[in-house]
């Protein structure tokens, strides 16, 4: 599919060809932790479900609930668990690869092969991390109106 | 700090495996995927991958840790979220781990399993994608 750019970079040549909005969480949370919530759609999920944008967090990570329906169709790195250490400690888990989806408010949509860690355990809410996904897409925000661009390394 | 495969490996080569095996590989990758060292973790999966091309484990491992690529498609449009997002930030405050879909500016479902709320949207055959979110 031929990508119309809807964001240009230097020169006039595209960094986006998709953008949706975010929301960012309240003045209340603590200001080192991450702020941006984005939609995603992992796998075979019927709806976008939003996550939090870590440039700080090496791979993605989904509640065990999302988990659940992802290991159906993702596939594992190993057979055995891994212990990762994450931003809320330490967790035994797996790494798993598989499509994550980016819905659109303007642009085209875009699917990135995403590497996610998934674990029965974790308490958190579901991360975007950055060597498993974000270090693959090109992305920049507008905070006045809160919109999220994104589009295409190559 | 490397180890292991990874010392011995310093100036590769794909001739010279100086004795690592898949199993010595795999576990190296492991440390370094436990220390969050991820760039030396995907350098020993990628030459673990041809060292030993039909290794089924360590082919897989490549293939997991190998950054993806994406690609654009079609669909997956979502309406403009500020009413709905405007909603979540007066109201899931009260829904404290719990699943919520939110469309417009109207909660559609709420329960603590996800399996519950995604029943209730295939049921409700929303004509646009609410937004699902976990309150943690």
């Amino acid at each position: 599919m031929h990508s119309l750019p809807i964001l240009f970079g230097k020169g006039g040549r595209p960094f986006a060809t998709g953008m949706a909005p975010y929301l960012d969480r309240s003045p209340e949370v603590p200001p080192t932790d991450p702020r941006i919530y984005l939609e995603v759609q992992p796998g075979t999920l019927p709806c976008p479900v939003l996550a939090l944008v870590d440039t700080a967090a090496p791979w993605c990570i989904f509640t065990p609930a999302i988990g659940k329906i992802l290991q159906e169709s993702f596939e594992p790195e190993s057979k055995s668990d891994v212990r990762l250490s994450t931003r809320l400690g330490w967790y035994w888990g797996r790494l798993y690869r598989g499509p994550l989806t980016f819905p659109v408010l303007e642009g085209e949509p875009m699917e990135i092969d995403a590497t996610v860690f998934l674990s029965a355990e974790w308490p958190g809410d579901n991360f975007l991390g950055y060597e498993g996904l974000l270090q693959r897409m090109r992305f920049a925000i507008d905070p006045r109106v809160n919109r999220f661009y994104f589009g295409h390394l190559e | 700090m490397k180890s292991g495969a990874a010392l011995r490996l310093d100036s590769f080569s794909p001739d010279d495996s100086q004795g690592a095996t898949p199993e010595s590989f795999l576990a190296e990758i492991r440390v370094a995927l436990e220390a969050n060292r991820v760039a030396e973790a995907l350098d020993l999966a990628k030459r673990a991958a041809v060292l030993f091309p039909d290794h089924a484990d360590v082919q897989r491992t490549h293939r997991v840790l190998t950054p993806g690529r994406s690609h654009s498609i079609p669909g997956h449009r979502i309406p403009d979220r500020r009413d709905s997002f405007q909603w979540i930030r007066e109201n899931a405050e009260r829904y404290k781990r719990q699943w919520i879909a939110v469309l417009g500016p109207s909660l559609v479902a709420a329960s603590p399993e996800l399996e519950e709320v995604l029943r209730i949207l295939q049921e409700a055959k929303l004509e646009e994608a609410p937004v699902l979110m976990f309150v943690a």
